[in-house]
């Protein structure tokens, strides 16, 4: 056990790794910190032009109003179930995606494969929205060719609000999955190979080497990047919604999540209250899940982040 | 050598050579100091018996339009603007271009930053947004009385109606082009084809429609936004209802939104007959101007309800393309039981500017928009830039000069700002004549001005939403199209519209009734 | 001493090939990653290809694989469309490069400092650091922040800010905590400095999740033009390309606000999709060419020697 040493001390003894962490500290402080104080305004209707002093105190209204919005609850809702499927889907798809590509034999093969599998990621949401566009809208769309062709009734996919969460997480796993892999990639790489010789010597086959070392040597990582996967739960991802969805106002029963919602609610009421709130309210919940999290993860073996 | 002597060594070039880019990049910085430049350039022989005026400003220009502006370019045309300023306003620019994605979060930390801004140039639907922060913009009553009388002659009552707010106050200068942008086109050929007349009324449309279903079972009948088709169709269900009017009128006198009014179950009913009856594609919502764009060139709509320039105009080539005898016209406006064609009211503003409050060059800047009204000379340079090297003298038109193409001129409009097009037409652009197109856009305003104006009764009167900012109903955007395009009856819209008003329409209306009430009194 | 210590940790063996799997699953493998592979390529095909096709070849037949005329007027347009493309190129080169290093070299210090499980109080730095992800300030007053400090117009304001990246440090920590103990300990022994065990020792072991950072870093400072656009002003010598790019497409995104009418001249109709392709492909072909040098370093595996845990 560590002997209770005074607050200087510490400090002196490890003087060098408190330097290392000083700019971490400085810096968060600075950019993150202390714009925090602006989160204030919230409680006020703000006008940039008039600053603080100039501008109302409402103390919780604008809450009062995010909570009153007419569709908050199914908002809500959307946001979360939307967020949940993609934790069981799109969450462990980059993971299976590395293991896979860490299989691969032929060394050219492997890095082509890599490469292009990074090209989604660039693509930016509004030509996904293109692309997509020609292959499932009820005209020509490829995707209805195709299944006509095989003797189905294609459905008309923009006024089909139930397809569409599917829709948002397999665009979402498409556009990601190469990029994200990278991590997981390096976390593969970075276990020691002696170990899987030495499983391979006790007779154990390629899957048992990969499920009884490959992944426990992951889980770390893996859990790291689930905590702060529940960080987002109460985010949408705007860019996505907003690029694919637009202004297909039938699709927003299942699809519209807070983020856009607000955006909205934005361009018409003021935003800069309303958008403050809805942070405030979408942290706190962000928090309250992280801390759960990571007091499981902490539990299970010492895995939380903190 | 380490990692960390590399990283060492690197930082270090790093931040030598950024040492050296910052200092040049802030020597760069072409902050015009065309006050010193434009009187350098004014030669000491002129004698005017008058002094030179003092130079006022710069005033900061906050312009959010680049398009292909050069800045090179603009800086020419703004020294010689400046020059032919010297005598009477004697003001100084200082443009702030950027991007228009992104630009109204860009103008937000600049107002909140306390940026000296004195003129934001805006689409009209954005600067309502900043309508009601107070003391943000400077009303212009009396400076247009003062300096601005030609801008009030000369531009069009409707416009000004659109930049007066409830209490009166003139709050932007407009530009003004009666751009006809909600409309409809079809395809002459088919409808020659299958021997059908073009369509003047609902009835007749709907047979075209029938009869394109019918022999064309590839192609869509029709398609189209709402807020191009609601304003195309409500004259000839009498409805002052529509998705591009906010508010209304009900029997009892209250300030409602347009399309909870009774009428409006017409517009719906009819949109919903139209997908039932597969007349109308039931992913209208999905689409945008572009996916429309490539739908009607490829030949897979016969009627479309788009802006019809777009269709007959600018896609014109590459609809060509797919059907050399193909042939594009626009749709008179449907007339209503009576044999009436009506349009809503349409203000001709697609851009404005709003001088900011603390401003001090309030006076100059009405001055300086006024001079362009009445000095063709002086608008000429501003919205086409310098003479010989930005266009080209013909006489009665004028031209891009050789080698520069329409879209990469690297000088268009940017100093002027506003427009207007019975400016513009004073000194009309050479086009190379191009008949196919050219008759579009006048027959378009012709077949327009045609038409009986719809109106609400609340023009001029712009609701303020603070008082009930924290009433927030259902959005009708979203669930009025449902009725539309899903399985349920037409009795659905009774049940949103008293949604609606259930989610807090109630307290909405009541309030703005009674500001509309107030302002009635005061306008007696 | 110490760097006899690191060397036999530094063996770099020729990539041995693990046991390999079974047959049929490799050859399933090879199977669903072309069949990946061609998911991925071919919308970005479509999209290369339309960035060398005609605007009116788009309009009219939309994608397509095989276009009657390739043209390079969509990337003429976009390089001749401002005398100041080859400066922001530079500015973005050089933003990159400045940017990586200043963030990466500072989050990787944090990093290693929060991974030693001896250090006092490292649970409240570590909360400290990642609560910075959970909330934020908003827009107005990060901008408030950066202009009190004189940065704005200036480069600074590019990268300053994001000298930490949170989440960046938080996978850093992560990878450094799974490093074997023994090697820090013996290095100790050695009588080795902390910062010397970080750069001597860590550092070089810890080559994949550099490269990983260093991608993910890059890629994020060449894509960036949100904050050219808030804090450049008036000194546009510091535009980087994508905001430049952002200037040339000056119609919004937005389709949302559609009521408003947007009454442009025909002469000053946005650019057209293909010219929008082009520009994906200005932005991602440099990122692609560059990539592969740094991929040797998280595709091959470090054979660390003779200390067993």
């Amino acid at each position: 056990m560590r002997p209770h040493k005074s607050f200087i001390q510490n400090i002196v003894k490890y003087r060098y790794l408190y330097l290392m962490v000083l700019p971490t500290i400085v810096c968060l402080l600075i950019f993150n910190y202390y714009p925090l104080w602006g989160l204030r305004m919230a409680f006020y209707t703000y006008y940039p032009t008039k600053g603080f002093s100039g501008s109302p105190f409402v103390g919780l209204q604008n809450f009062v109003t995010l909570f009153n919005m007419a569709d908050f609850g199914k908002q809500v809702y959307n946001t979360i179930i939307i967020n949940i499927y993609k934790l069981i889907l799109s969450f462990p798809a980059p993971i299976i995606f590395a293991i896979l590509i860490a299989e691969v034999r032929q060394r050219h093969f492997k890095r082509a494969v890599q490469t292009i599998s990074y090209l989604p990621h660039f693509v930016s949401w509004i030509v996904v929205n293109a692309l997509l566009y020609a292959l499932i809208n009820g005209n020509y769309g490829t995707i209805n060719i195709a299944m006509q062709s095989m003797g189905m009734t294609p459905p008309k996919w923009y006024v089909r609000p139930d397809l569409w969460r599917a829709i948002l997480i397999i665009t979402e796993v498409w556009k990601n999955v190469g990029f994200g892999s990278i991590l997981y990639l390096a976390a593969i790489a970075n276990i020691n190979q002696e170990m899987y010789e030495a499983a391979a010597i006790d007779g154990a086959s390629r899957f048992q080497q990969i499920c009884r070392i490959m992944l426990p040597c992951l889980v770390p990582t893996i859990i790291v990047m689930l905590i702060m996967q529940m960080g987002g739960m109460m985010r949408g991802n705007f860019q996505q919604v907003f690029a694919l969805v637009g202004s297909n106002t039938p699709l927003y029963s299942t699809v519209d999540v807070l983020d856009t919602s607000i955006y909205r609610l934005g361009l018409e009421k003021n935003q800069f209250s309303l958008g403050t709130a809805m942070g405030i309210f979408q942290s706190a919940i962000s928090f309250v899940l992280v801390m759960i999290t990571n007091k499981i993860a902490n539990k299970v073996g010492e895995y939380g982040i903190w | 050598m380490s990692i960390g002597k590399r990283f060492g060594v690197l930082l270090m070039c790093c931040a030598i050579v950024l040492t050296l880019f910052a200092g040049c990049g802030s020597g760069d910085n072409p902050q015009p100091q065309s006050s010193q430049f434009s009187s350098s350039t004014q030669s000491p022989e002129t004698d005017t018996p008058a002094q030179p005026l003092e130079k006022k400003g710069p005033i900061v220009v906050f312009h959010p339009f680049p398009y292909n502006n050069v800045e090179e370019d603009w800086l020419k045309v703004q020294a010689a603007l400046e020059e032919a300023m010297a005598d009477n306003i004697a003001l100084t620019f200082d443009f702030i271009v950027v991007p228009t994605d992104g630009m109204l979060e860009k103008l937000n930390v600049m107002l909140a930053g306390g940026e000296q801004l004195d003129l934001v140039v805006l689409n009209p639907g954005d600067a309502d947004k900043y309508m009601t922060t107070p003391d943000l913009m400077m009303p212009l009553n009396d400076l247009l009385n003062e300096y601005g009388k030609d801008l009030l002659e000369n531009i069009p009552e409707e416009a000004w109606i659109r930049c007066t707010n409830s209490k009166g106050e003139i709050m932007y200068l407009p530009a003004y082009r009666q751009w006809r942008w909600q409309g409809c086109a079809i395809r002459e050929d088919l409808l020659e084809e299958q021997g059908l007349p073009i369509p003047t009324n609902i009835a007749e449309l709907e047979n075209v429609m029938e009869t394109f279903k019918n022999a064309y079972p590839d192609m869509i009948p029709a398609i189209g936004l709402p807020w191009f088709s609601d304003p195309f169709l409500q004259g000839s269900q009498d409805s002052v209802a529509s998705w591009m009017t906010d508010y209304a009128l009900d029997a009892d006198g209250n300030v409602v939104p347009s399309r909870t009014l009774p009428e409006y179950k017409k517009m719906i009913a009819l949109y919903k007959k139209w997908v039932e009856n597969g007349w109308y594609d039931a992913e209208y919502m999905s689409g945008n101007d572009e996916s429309h764009a490539l739908l009607w060139n490829t030949g897979r709509i016969g009627i479309w309800f788009c802006d019809p320039h777009r269709a007959l105009d600018w896609n014109y080539d590459s609809f060509k393309q797919n059907f050399p005898d193909g042939k594009g016209t626009f749709l008179p406006i449907p007339t209503n039981e009576a044999g009436v064609k009506k349009f809503p009211i349409s203000y001709g503003v697609g851009r404005v500017v709003w001088i900011k409050k603390d401003s001090q060059y309030g006076a100059e800047i009405v001055q300086y928009f006024n001079k362009l009204m009445t000095d063709p000379d002086f608008y000429m340079l501003a919205t086409n830039g310098v003479e010989g090297e930005h266009w080209v003298d013909l006489g009665d038109e004028w031209a891009l000069p050789e080698g520069v193409s329409s879209d990469k001129r690297p000088y268009s409009n940017l100093l002027a700002i506003l427009s207007w097009e019975f400016r513009d037409n004073l000194k009309p652009a050479r086009r190379t004549p191009r008949p196919e197109v050219d008759w579009v856009n006048d027959a378009l305003n012709a077949e327009y001005a045609s038409a009986e104006l719809i109106l609400t009764g609340l023009e001029g009167f712009m609701p303020d939403q603070e008082p009930v900012a924290q009433y927030n109903p259902i959005d009708l955007d979203t669930y009025l199209p449902q009725v539309i395009v899903t399985d349920v009856s037409i009795d659905e819209f009774d049940n949103v519209i008293q949604q609606w008003y259930d989610t807090g329409g109630r307290e909405i209306v009541a309030e703005y009734t009674r500001q509309y009430n107030e302002w009635l009194e005061a306008n007696k | 001493m110490v760097n006899k210590a690191a060397a036999v940790h530094r063996r770099k063996s020729k990539w041995q090939e693990p046991i390999a799997a079974s047959r049929p699953f490799r050859v399933f493998n090879t199977l669903l990653m072309i069949l990946l592979t061609l998911l991925f390529l071919i919308p970005f095909l479509l999209v290369a290809i339309a960035s060398f096709t005609p605007e009116i070849e788009i309009a009219a037949k939309g994608f397509q694989f095989f276009p009657s005329e390739l043209t390079l007027y969509n990337y003429k347009y976009l390089f001749g469309a401002s005398d100041k493309f080859v400066r922001a190129l530079f500015v973005t080169i050089f933003l990159t490069l400045i940017g990586t290093t200043n963030t990466l070299f500072f989050t990787s210090l944090g990093a290693y400092a929060l991974s030693r499980k001896y250090l006092p109080y490292r649970k409240g730095l570590t909360f400290f650091v990642y609560l910075t992800m959970l909330v934020s300030g908003g827009l107005i007053p990060s901008y408030m922040v950066v202009r009190n400090l004189g940065m704005v117009d200036t480069l600074f304001a590019l990268f300053v800010p994001g000298t930490i990246a949170t989440w960046n440090l938080i996978i850093m920590r992560n990878s450094f905590m799974m490093q074997p103990e023994s090697l820090e300990e013996s290095a100790k022994i050695d009588g080795a400095g902390d910062f010397t065990i970080f750069f001597r020792i860590i550092l070089p072991i810890s080559k994949p999740i550099i490269a990983t950072m260093i991608v993910y870093l890059a890629v994020g400072y060449w894509n960036e033009w949100f904050a050219p656009m808030l804090y450049i002003t008036r000194n546009k010598d510091m535009a980087t390309m994508q905001y430049l790019l952002r200037e040339i497409f000056q119609s919004t995104s937005q389709s949302l606000s559609s009521k408003q009418a947007m009454t442009m001249r025909a002469d000053q109709l946005p650019p057209s999709q293909s010219v929008k392709m082009a520009a994906v492909m200005v932005t991602v072909v440099p990122i692609l060419c560059v990539y592969p040098f740094l991929q040797k370093y998280f595709v091959h595996g470090i054979m660390i020697g003779a200390i067993k845990e």
